[in-house]
């Protein structure tokens, strides 16, 4: 059995791991940067070694220093967590060389699912759905055209590379075609070096589930059900919550089966998500599989009490997944939103900085990973994720209701967040009625990043609050009769202190 | 007993507040007129608990980037206001525009007595030194510099009658 673990990762997901490492008595290994001395996963960590400089390609995306630290340390496994080195082939084969257990999937594995070509090829061959459309890489204008008209528009133009939303064209009308396939080239070239594009029946206001999935070395695969992600903004998700509301059992039944298909088609081996794309006549297509733990992995393990993280360890060191598909089912409604440092009102704009305050919420069903605290630095140079508000309820009322109640009661200032944003899409009325798609974010943007209006009172007591603060801090009054020391403070500070003293 | 008053700004409006009476944690102040009485406990030194007509709402008070602008935290909102008082009107007077400069001029936004002066001229002051002490209405105000100064000139003398606004003494 592994007994210490290596995070190469840092933020919420490094924690996340580390609680698990110590919930099984493994010791855990943090690496930090020069801007992470203070980060919690370097406090929370049994060891933590310095790796160099702020930015993330001279110390967490530097795989001889990694590996070095390993070594230093004495782990015998890595976690990447998600980002950095989670989905790179590379790390994973140089940690088999090393006689480290990456705790991912191999490198083939890697290289298959990463490249979209190879990996659609191996799902057609696994008889999973993928998007109409091809599988070769369009060379000529003529290819093009042919290949456009016969999975018929519109389509998308995809670079096989890509991801991120990026070397991506949707072309509606004919006339576009070649133009589209050139700018997804070139774009493609430019982003990744490779200028391979396919085609893709475009799947109209789709709906984005996710299927997770663990398969381990004993040839066993099994679901943990979906993750309804529909609520992104630029490929980014914002809030995703399972069960999906428009699944169905019979739905859900064949897009599980589906997801193990894919899991089996390449001897998958940890935790790992399969993507689809379902329309809102319920078609469902592949899009793409993340050989890594994501991101909203903790609905998951709300609702179905699985510890993945628990799974992809024990996986890791040669063990069978601990459920048999048959043993698992969904328990209530779990919703997570992920609290950005950034600025809804002006563009999204990211809002690093000093953390004046930060009181997470607690109560019923609420779970927070999550890493700043009050006086910690946000570093401009990673995520501006600050942390997830994972609510867990009954019934996705409950749930919606108590995540309402979990963002009123998060207090973080000195940054700007997206916590008000957050609040506005549960009050969305397709939100509420679990009726939306990825376009979610683009068609109710107005509503979602509206100034509030405020009864005349939300303002006076902006006012009132302030005037009483600038009193305690710039004019200190004192009775001409007073004459003892005591009365030189302000009378506001001192019952401040007086009643904080008193609850020590 | 009418002493402290300034105006403070929020978004594009202009509001004079005027603190009415200060009993213990029991505040009243007009805003515009506009009478609010409330229990306002200092939680922590920027956050404060309100109680008002019997409603509770928490409220955070931040300094934000220049002297005197605030940023404040209530639910779920978040407000820019700017404190308006005696200095910053006298600097904008003096065309250094929306008392956001550094301060040149101590002065009591109320008027009142100078009581004392605890420095003269040339002399070099730490940030959060008391400079001057003004009795108004029973109260007296110290007043102090913010950051480390130098003095450059003393304008008024201990038991002179002072107007608000008026400079009290000038920093370099």
């Amino acid at each position: 059995m592994i007994k210490k673990i290596l995070i190469a990762n840092r933020g919420e997901i490094a924690i996340r791991v580390m609680y698990t490492c110590r919930e099984m008595g493994i010791k855990s290994v943090a690496v930090y940067s020069e801007a992470d001395r203070n980060s919690q996963h370097v406090r929370l960590a049994d060891e933590a070694y310095f790796i160099g400089p702020a930015a993330s390609a001279e110390s967490y995306l530097v795989i001889d220093k990694i590996i070095d630290v390993a070594k230093k340390s004495g782990a015998d496994a890595i976690h990447p967590g998600y980002g950095f080195l989670s989905e790179n082939a590379e790390f994973s084969d140089r940690c088999k060389t090393e006689g480290i257990i990456f705790i991912g999937p191999t490198s083939e594995v890697i290289s298959v699912m990463g490249d979209k070509i190879s990996a659609r090829k191996k799902m057609i061959a696994a008889g999973v759905q993928v998007v109409p459309g091809t599988k070769e890489n369009l060379e000529s204008d003529e290819d093009a055209l042919r290949v456009v008209k016969e999975v018929g528009l519109p389509v998308m133009i995809k670079a096989s590379a890509g991801g991120g939303g990026k070397g991506m064209r949707l072309v509606r009308k004919e006339e576009d075609i070649i133009s589209g396939v050139r700018a997804a080239k070139s774009e493609a070239l430019a982003g990744f070096g490779d200028d391979t594009v396919y085609v893709e029946k475009y799947v109209e206001n789709p709906h984005h589930i996710e299927f997770q999935v663990l398969g381990d070395s004993h040839g066993n695969a099994i679901h943990l059900f979906e993750r309804e992600c529909s609520v992104q903004r630029r490929h980014q998700k914002v809030i995703e919550e399972t069960p999906s509301p428009l699944m169905t059992p019979k739905l859900r039944a064949k897009m599980g089966e589906q997801a193990v298909m894919a899991a089996k088609a390449v001897d998958y081996v940890g935790a790992g998500t399969i993507e689809f794309l379902v329309d809102d006549d319920l078609n469902y297509y592949f899009l793409e599989m993340n050989t890594r733990l994501q991101v909203e992995h903790p609905i998951t393990e709300q609702v179905t009490r699985v510890d993945l993280v628990r799974q992809q360890i024990q996986i890791a060191s040669g063990m069978a997944i601990e459920y048999k598909q048959e043993d698992l089912y969904q328990q209530g409604h779990s919703i997570e939103a992920r609290i950005y440092a950034e600025d809804p009102c002006s563009n999204f704009m990211p809002s690093p900085g000093l953390v004046k305050n930060h009181i997470a919420p607690q109560g019923p069903g609420v779970r927070v990973d999550g890493y700043v605290y009050s006086n910690y630095e946000i570093p401009i140079h990673y995520d501006p994720m600050i942390s997830k508000l994972i609510i867990t309820g009954k019934n996705r009322e409950q749930a919606i209701a108590r995540m309402k109640r979990a963002l009123y009661s998060y207090k973080i200032s000195g940054v700007r967040t997206n916590i008000r944003f957050l609040n506005r899409i549960l009050e969305t009325e397709s939100f509420v009625s679990g009726n939306y798609n990825t376009q979610f974010i683009e068609d109710n943007l107005d509503f979602l990043i509206q100034k509030e209006t405020h009864a005349v009172s939300h303002d006076k007591l902006a006012i009132a609050a302030t005037f009483i603060h600038y009193m305690n801090n710039n004019v200190v009054v004192k009775s001409e009769n007073g004459t003892n020391g005591d009365c030189e403070k302000s009378e506001w500070k001192a019952f401040g202190k007086r009643k904080s003293s008193r609850r020590l | 007993m009418k002493h402290l008053k300034v105006d403070i700004k929020i978004g594009d409006k202009v509001s004079e507040v005027e603190l009415i009476e200060q009993n213990g944690n029991n505040i009243t102040i007009s805003i515009d007129g506009e009478i609010i009485e409330a229990d306002v406990q200092n939680i922590t030194p920027n956050i404060y608990s309100f109680l008002h007509n019997n409603n509770s709402i928490d409220v955070e008070v931040q300094d934000g980037n220049k002297n005197k602008d605030y940023i404040v935290n209530t639910m779920m909102e978040v407000f820019e206001t700017t404190v308006i008082d005696a200095e910053a009107k006298y600097q904008m007077a003096r065309g250094k525009g929306g008392g956001t400069d550094d301060e040149n001029a101590i002065s009591s936004p109320m008027p009142g007595k100078v009581v004392k002066i605890l420095v003269k001229e040339g002399d070099k002051v730490k940030s959060g030194e008391t400079v001057v002490i003004v009795s108004a209405m029973k109260m007296e105000s110290e007043y102090k510099v913010k950051q480390d100064r130098k003095i450059i000139e003393v304008c008024v003398k201990e038991g002179d009658n002072i107007t608000g606004g008026q400079a009290l003494i000038i920093v370099e």
